[in-house]
C-alpha cells in the first residue's frame, strides 16, 4: 500500500521532488482459518519513496520513482531491504483545462524476488522485495473542477510482461545438495491473464478503478481515495519448496535429453497428491547421476481489494507537507471478484508523512 | 519476557484549555499513558483558536526496555488521531482514536487501539479550573490468541496483555486541574483517578465437537470491577490508577517550549487468571470423576477444572484454571517538547521518558513523536 498525494503539490517548477515515508502492515488471520480477523499482523513494511517530477511545459509529466524498502515479519520473522521495483511514470493531460489525463507506467524489477528464507526453501511473496517481472500500467482518468476542490475518477490496468527466467541450473554438492540458478534469459512472461517471474510465482493483472476527491480551505487540502483492485484470476501460485534429488538413468547424452526424458516421465516421478511438481534437470553431473530439481507450488487466493484513503496536505509554495493514511479491505470470498462487495475484511492499513520541493 | 506491570495508568485526557495573559488559548493536551500501557505524548502548548472542529495527529514510536542493559522487548509505532469540538462556552469534546502496530516476541498485532471520548468543562473568570471525565471504549483487540504450551489453538490462551492492542475494558477517569498564566507561559497542577469499569466477556464455555476443543457459548456486557480494578476477557485484571501530574509551559516568539512531569500510583497488583485447554487420557465414565482425577493431581495448588466434553477414545477436554499476580509499579513520567507556533498548521515534536519506581528508579521506556493540527471546520 502507497499513499496517494492529492493537493496542490508545487507548482510551476521544471523538476520537484516528493518524499513520502510510510508504514503500511498487513493483517493475519491464519490463527482463525482465514475466515475473521483477530488483531494479528503478519508483515510491517516501512517505505521511503522519493519521486522525481519533471514537468516539460505542455508535453507530458515525468516521474521517477526509486522506493527503499524495509520489510520485517512473517515466519521467522524475516527482514528484508532495501531497494523494490523502479518504475517510470509518463502522463499526457488533454482537453482545454487539462481535465483528461492518461499515463503509461513501466516498472523495472530491480528489486531482489527470487529470494530464499536461508534453508533454500523460495520466501513468500510477501517479503520479497519486488515483482519480478517488467511490468506495464495503462491509467486514464477525467477530472471535474469545482470551486470547493476536484473529483477524479479514472481506471487503470496492470499487467507483468517479460522477465529475466533461469533457463538452466547448476549442481553443487557442497556443502549441502544445491542447485543454483546458471542462465538467464529475457523472455516473454506471461502465464493466463498474469505473468510468471523466475521465482515461480505467477501474479495475476489487476484491474483498478479509483475516485479521488480534494477538498480546498484557506490553508489545507483533505484528501479522499477510493481505490478498487480486481485480479484478473482469483489465484496465485507461489513456489513452496524446491528439492534436489538424483535422477538415476545416466545414458543421456545432453542434459536437453534427459529433460526431455524427465518431461515424458513425469507421471512415472510423481506420487500421489504431487500434481503441482515440476521438474528441471541441472546441466552438471555428478557422481555419474543427473541431478533434480524439484519444485513445488501452491495456489495462494488473491482477493479484490478496496483501499481506502484519508490525507491532508498543508499548502505552502516551497516545501507542502501531506500526512495520511489508508486502510485495506479484502473480501475472503472472493465475492467481490463476481461483481458484489460481499464480505470484507481487514487486510491491513497505511500511514506516511510527505514532503514536495522545487529542485529547478 | 519481562511484564510491564505499570504501564497501566492512566493519566489520559484531552484538551484542557484556558487563556494565556495574551489571550491565546493554551493546551496542556493528552495523557502520558492509557489502560492499553501505551505511553503517550501529551500535546502542549497553544491550541487552534476559533475553530469549532480541529483535527490532531500524532505520530509516536514508543520502545519497552526488556532488561536493564539496553535491550528493548517491545516497540509500539503508532499514529493518534483526535478531533476536537470546541461549542463556545459549553464544553470541550475530544475523540480520538489510535492506530497502532505493537511489536513484541509473539509477533505483530494491531490496528486499533482502544477509543476515547474526553469531556471537559471549564470554570472561573479566566478558564483555569479544569474538572473532566473521560471514557475509554474497548475497540482495540484485547483477547488476542496464541497457542498454548502445548503448541495447540486452544480458544483460551491469550497473548500477554502488553501485546494486545486494547484493554478490553470500558473504563473511566475523573480529572482536575488548575493553570495558573504568568505572562512567560502557564502552569497547569492536576490530578486523577481511573479505572475500568466494564467489559465483555464469556459467561459460558462448552466443548465445540467439530474442533474438538473450548468455545464460548455466550458473551454478556458485565461489571468487570475485581478489588480495585477490572478484569477483561483475557483474564487480565488492570489495577486502577491514582496520578498527578505538573505541566510547564514557556512561550517564545516563535516556539513554546514545554516540560510535563508526572506520577502515577497503582492501586492493586496485576492478577491474572489463566486458562488452558487441554485433552485427559483418564478412562472414566463421568465428568465428575475426571474432575476429580485431575483435581488430585493438582491437590495443594490453586487450580481448578473444568471439563467440557468427551472426546473419541473416552478422552475428555477440560479447561484448567490458576492465577498468578504480579507486582505493579508506581511510575515517574517525564517530557519535553516544543511546538511550532502556527495559527493554520501547528507542529509539536515532543520526547518522554518514565522510570518505574521498584525500590529503586528503573528505566520503563521512551515515546518520541511527531504532531501536526489542523483546522476542519
Amino acid at each position: 500500500m502507497q499513499l496517494k498525494w492529492i493537493g496542490n503539490g508545487v507548482e510551476g517548477a521544471l523538476f520537484d521532488a516528493e518524499v513520502v515515508i510510510g508504514r503500511s502492515v498487513l493483517s493475519d488471520s491464519s490463527l482463525v482459518n482465514g475466515s475473521q480477523y483477530d488483531g494479528r499482523l503478519r508483515l510491517q513494511t516501512t517505505t521511503a519513496m522519493l519521486n522525481l517530477y519533471y514537468h516539460p511545459p505542455r508535453i507530458m509529466d515525468v516521474k521517477l520513482t526509486l522506493p527503499l524498502v524495509f520489510k520485517e515479519g512473517n515466519a521467522n520473522n524475516i527482514k528484508t531491504g532495501p531497494i523494490s521495483d523502479l518504475s517510470l511514470d509518463l502522463t499526457r493531460k488533454w482537453g482545454t483545462v487539462g481535465n483528461i489525463l492518461t499515463a503509461l507506467t513501466i516498472v523495472f524489477p530491480t528489486g531482489n524476488a527470487s529470494m530464499t528464507d536461508g534453508v533454500a526453501q523460495p520466501m513468500s511473496s510477501d517479503n520479497l522485495l519486488g515483482g519480478g517481472v517488467f511490468g506495464a500500467s495503462l491509467r486514464a482518468s477525467y477530472t471535474f473542477d469545482h470551486d470547493w476542490g476536484i473529483v477524479s475518477v479514472g481506471g487503470s490496468y496492470s499487467a507483468g510482461l517479460f522477465a529475466m527466467l533461469t533457463s538452466e541450473y547448476s549442481f553443487q554438492e557442497n556443502p549441502y545438495y544445491n542447485m543454483t540458478p546458471s542462465k538467464q534469459v529475457f523472455k516473454f512472461s506471461r502465464s493466463g491473464f498474469g505473468s510468471i517471474n523466475d521465482a515461480g510465482i505467477v501474479g495475476p493483472d489487476f484491474v483498478g478503478v479509483f475516485t479521488d476527491i480534494g477538498i480546498k480551505t484557506e490553508a489545507l487540502t483533505h484528501g479522499f481515495s477510493f481505490n478498487l483492485g480486481i485480479p484478473m484470476e482469483n489465484g496465485r501460485s507461489e513456489l513452496r519448496t524446491m528439492q534436489v534429488s538424483d535422477l538415476t538413468t545416466t545414458d543421456f547424452p545432453t542434459r536437453e535429453a534427459a529433460q526431455a526424458y524427465v518431461d515424458t516421465t513425469k507421471s512415472e516421478l510423481l506420487r500421489p497428491g504431487d500434481s503441482a511438481y515440476t521438474f528441471i534437470v541441472a546441466n552438471t553431473t555428478a557422481n555419474g547421476h543427473w541431478p533434480l530439481l524439484r519444485k513445488y507450488s501452491v495456489q495462494k487466493p488473491v482477493p479484490p481489494s478496496l483501499t481506502l484513503q484519508y490525507s491532508i496536505e498543508k499548502h505552502d509554495m516551497a516545501l507542502p507537507i501531506l500526512i495520511g493514511g489508508a486502510i485495506k479491505l479484502e473480501d475472503d470470498n472472493l465475492v467481490l471478484y463476481k461483481g458484489a462487495l460481499g464480505n470484507p475484511v481487514f487486510a491491513g492499513f497505511a500511514m506516511g508523512i510527505g514532503f514536495k520541493f522545487p529542485v529547478y | 519476557m519481562r511484564f510491564a506491570p505499570n504501564k497501566l495508568a492512566l493519566i489520559a485526557a484531552a484538551a484542557l484549555c484556558a487563556l494565556n495573559a495574551f489571550g491565546d488559548p493554551v493546551q496542556t493536551g493528552e495523557g502520558s499513558t492509557d489502560l492499553s500501557g501505551n505511553m503517550q505524548l501529551k500535546w502542549l502548548g497553544k491550541s487552534l483558536p476559533g475553530n469549532f472542529l480541529s483535527a490532531e495527529v500524532m505520530l509516536s514510536l514508543g520502545m519497552l526496555p526488556d532488561t536493564s542493559d539496553g535491550r528493548f522487548s517491545g516497540k509500539v509505532s503508532m499514529a493518534r488521531v483526535g478531533l476536537d469540538f470546541h461549542p463556545p462556552k459549553v464544553l470541550d469534546v475530544k475523540l480520538s482514536m489510535p492506530f497502532l502496530v505493537k511489536q513484541g516476541p509473539d509477533g505483530f498485532t494491531g490496528p486499533f487501539g482502544d477509543m476515547d471520548l474526553d469531556i471537559c468543562k471549564k470554570w472561573g473568570k479566566n478558564e483555569n479550573v479544569q474538572t473532566a471525565l473521560t471514557i475509554g471504549f474497548p475497540t482495540g483487540y484485547s483477547a488476542i490468541q496464541k497457542p498454548n504450551p502445548q503448541g495447540t489453538v486452544d480458544g483460551v490462551t491469550f497473548l500477554d496483555p502488553e501485546n494486545q492492542p486494547g484493554n478490553g475494558l470500558f473504563d473511566a477517569q475523573v480529572r482536575a486541574s488548575y493553570m495558573f498564566l504568568p505572562e512567560w507561559g502557564f502552569v497547569n497542577v492536576g490530578g486523577a483517578y481511573s479505572a475500568g469499569l466494564f467489559a465483555v466477556r464469556t459467561s459460558e464455555y462448552i466443548y465445540d465437537t467439530s474442533t474438538q476443543k473450548a468455545s464460548r457459548k455466550s458473551m454478556d456486557f458485565q461489571i468487570a470491577r475485581d478489588g480495585l480494578g477490572a478484569t477483561n476477557e483475557a483474564g487480565v485484571r488492570t489495577p486502577d490508577h491514582i496520578s498527578i501530574s505538573a505541566d510547564l509551559g514557556i512561550k517564545t516568539d516563535m516556539l513554546m517550549q514545554c516540560f510535563s512531569l508526572g506520577f502515577s500510583f497503582p492501586m492493586e497488583s496485576i492478577k491474572i487468571y489463566n486458562l488452558m485447554g487441554n485433552t485427559t487420557q483418564f478412562t472414566r465414565s463421568t465428568r465428575d470423576s475426571v474432575t476429580d482425577s485431575l483435581q488430585h493431581l493438582y491437590s495443594g495448588t490453586d487450580t481448578t477444572f473444568q471439563v467440557l466434553g468427551e472426546q473419541p477414545n473416552q478422552a475428555w477436554y477440560y479447561l484448567q484454571k490458576w492465577t498468578h499476580e504480579i507486582k505493579a509499579d508506581p511510575y515517574l513520567t517525564i517530557q519535553y517538547n516544543v511546538e511550532k507556533n502556527d495559527m493554520a498548521f501547528p507542529i509539536f515534536l515532543g520526547a518522554m521518558f518514565k522510570f518505574d519506581l521498584d525500590n529503586q528508579i528503573k528505566f520503563g521506556g521512551l515515546n518520541v513523536g511527531l504532531g501536526f493540527r489542523f483546522p476542519v471546520f
